[in-house]
């Protein structure tokens, strides 16, 4: 081959060919190349921010939903009994050799807050620990405990008792977004049950009511890395348990 | 030679293109990137679309089976019926007069009885026989789900009293069966689905009857020839006849039926002063539980209207016809018709909130609430009679012959099996499917 390129005809066309780059034309080139490149590089650029901050958000607005539908679903059980058949009065059977049972308070029906209206507490009834059976004792039972606070601008969830001590864990990644107001409000609404008794004439009764509650909490949370990024959800729940309170005279 | 020569000249300065093209072809990828993430966020918000639309059908099917309880007859789809229907509680739910205990009539473990699903604006329901359920068809609407929901009804376990469980299974796909399956088969075909269990109770129709065939608060008053008979042999009740808050009446003592060798005086008891001390909303709420304010919301109730005067008789039969048993006149309530409404075992309530006139022969079985005067004028040969209890709070008066025979069985029906249905407070839980 080397003895080929010294052929001079060869090596005549090869010069040849590498002629006319001129120097004009290849200015022109790299300058409108230049162009070019420079406005696709701003766009590109824009483009992966834009993005990076999609997926900041994107992010927040999931560990904040997952959160959000964590508290809400638990919400939901606030206030199960194990065994509802207990809150309900059962007639004598049997010609009257099984007395009446008569309808027991519950246990779990009560959602409390801490003094200052910060954390949220309530209770439902759970498969007794370690195995697959309803507590259905009536009594609350050490894994039947819940909560909701947040502490070190993360949200925790109260899995019940662990040697007495609330078994706290956290429900949004401290990494990602930091939880900077959390509001739980009892809403709790009267319902007089003087219909339902009789008070002897000539006497002053006090008559049973009924509580009704609901629940409104509002989340505020910010982007750890971006503190632009900021986001508030709030979520409603009726508490599906009704505290009684009296008897009928 | 020369072809390639010429090639290489056209090529010359395409450097620039190809960088170009590079470039946008970075671009390129990284938008479809971004999209990428949008797209799982969409299929995220998808999956809570679903997810929110089982759990709501789910509590849907628990609310629309209590109203169905609540409700009147129906067919095979749900529907309500004028005549001849089953009521849905008594086609999937045995229910003793005796305690309370309700039983599944079909087979346990208890199978789902009844599905529902939307297509697009009404619900389609179907309400087979127990344990005659096939697996639900599947329901298309254009460009929208057709979510669906199963109901079963009746607890498995030991025997309630009184109580008992509705589990639901709220379904996107058209037929619920398909989400009645392993979590995994469910989340391949994309499905969203929710399982509740609701407890529900009995709120009975008349929780405590009274042990009497007539009970007035007023005074009674009896004339005619014949006269009223009243009729108790009931031991478990000590055959007492009537109780009033007014002044001694006159009545035949040979209508008279108490326990044998009760002299009939001894069953009566006029100027009864716990009646004469109650005023009008205790008298009612000894026998019902409730004042009439609240017991008009008593979800099985249903109101027949009457013209004034005119006769009530065939639409109160009609209502018991299509399975309604408690029933509540509004304003005055005349029967003047030879109708034969209820049977014992399947007794009926009307609650009159006016004047009640009951005129010639008729036979009613259950209990007549009337929240007025009773005027009862029956003077032919035919019968007329009421199989159960009266109550009256106001003042009553007789005309002619009429019986009232107490029943300890519609008694106990109408404290025991029929009434309305509720949820139990804290009695709502989610479970998983299978």
């Amino acid at each position: 081959m080397r003895l080929s390129l010294r052929h001079p005809v060869l090596q005549q066309q090869t010069r040849r060919s590498q002629r006319g780059i001129g120097l004009v034309e290849l200015m022109v080139g790299i300058t409108v190349g230049l162009i070019v490149a420079a406005g696709a590089a701003v766009v590109a650029t824009r483009q992966i921010v834009e993005h990076r901050r999609l997926m900041l958000e994107v992010q927040m607005q999931q560990d904040l939903r997952v959160a959000a539908d964590l508290i809400q679903q638990d919400l939901r059980r606030a206030g199960y009994r194990g065994l509802p058949a207990n809150g309900v009065w059962e007639p004598e059977r049997d010609g009257g050799a099984v007395a009446p049972k008569p309808a027991q308070a519950s246990p779990y029906a009560a959602i409390t807050q801490s003094t200052g209206g910060g954390d949220l507490f309530y209770r439902y009834a759970k498969n007794a620990a370690g195995t697959t059976r309803m507590n259905t004792t009536n009594s609350l039972a050490s894994n039947e405990q819940f909560g909701i606070k947040v502490a070190n601008k993360t949200l925790y969830l109260q899995l019940g008792l662990v040697s007495s001590l609330p078994n706290w864990q956290p429900i949004t990644d401290p990494d990602a977004i930091e939880i900077v107001g959390f509001t739980p409000t009892i809403v709790t609404q009267q319902l007089p049950l003087d219909d339902l008794c009789i008070c002897p004439a000539g006497t002053t009764c006090t008559m049973p009511t009924m509580t009704v509650k609901r629940v409104t909490i509002t989340i505020n949370a910010v982007s750890k890395s971006d503190p632009n990024v900021r986001r508030t959800l709030q979520l409603t729940e009726r508490i599906r348990a009704d505290d009684i309170s009296g008897t009928c005279p | 030679m020369k072809r390639l020569l010429n090639q290489q000249r056209r090529q010359r300065g395409a450097a620039t293109l190809v960088v170009v093209m590079v470039l946008f072809l970075v671009m390129a990828l990284l938008a479809a990137y971004a999209n990428r993430s949008l797209m799982f966020e969409q299929r995220i918000s998808g999956s809570y679309y679903r997810a929110s639309m089982a759990q709501e059908m789910a509590e849907g099917g628990i609310d629309w089976t209590v109203a169905m309880l609540n409700g009147p007859a129906a067919d095979n789809s749900c529907n309500a019926v004028a005549t001849g229907g089953t009521r849905f509680v008594d086609r999937y739910l045995n229910v003793s007069a005796a305690d309370r205990a309700v039983l599944p009539v079909g087979s346990t473990p208890v199978a789902p009885a009844v599905d529902c699903v939307r297509d697009g604006s009404d619900l389609v329901c179907r309400c087979a026989a127990p344990d005659t359920r096939t697996a639900q068809p599947a329901t298309t609407v254009a460009n929208s789900l057709a979510p669906s929901f199963l109901v079963a009804l009746g607890s498995n376990t030991t025997v309630q009293y009184g109580s008992f469980s509705v589990t639901a299974i709220g379904c996107t796909d058209s037929s619920a069966d398909s989400c009645n399956r392993q979590s995994h088969v469910r989340s391949e075909s994309f499905l969203g689905a929710s399982n509740l269990d609701a407890a529900i109770a009995f709120v009975a129709a008349v929780p405590s009857s009274p042990a009497t065939p007539l009970t007035v608060k007023g005074a009674l008053t009896s004339s005619g020839a014949g006269g009223l008979g009243l009729h108790n042999t009931d031991p478990t009740t000590g055959g007492g006849l009537l109780v009033s808050g007014g002044a001694t009446a006159a009545l035949d003592s040979s209508r008279m039926d108490t326990l044998p060798g009760t002299p009939p005086a001894q069953a009566l008891r006029f100027s009864d002063s716990t009646l004469q001390g109650m005023d009008d909303k205790q008298f009612f709420q000894t026998f019902m539980g409730m004042a009439p304010a609240r017991y008009r919301n008593h979800p099985a109730l249903r109101t027949v209207t009457c013209a004034a005067g005119a006769d009530c008789g065939p639409a109160l039969q009609a209502a018991y016809a299509s399975g309604v048993r408690i029933l509540r006149v509004p304003g005055a309530l005349t029967i003047g018709s030879n109708v034969a409404i209820g049977t014992p075992s399947d007794p009926l309530l009307v609650v009159a909130e006016g004047a009640v006139t009951l005129t010639g022969p008729m036979q009613l079985t259950g209990m007549l609430v009337a929240l007025g005067n009773l005027s009862w004028t029956n003077t032919g040969g035919l019968t007329s009679v009421i199989n159960g209890m009266v109550t009256v709070q106001g003042s009553m008066q007789t005309n002619g012959r009429m019986d009232i025979v107490y029943q300890q069985e519609i008694a106990n029906q109408l404290r025991n099996r029929i009434g309305s249905y509720v949820r139990i407070s804290g009695g709502m839980r989610d479970l998983a499917i299978n």
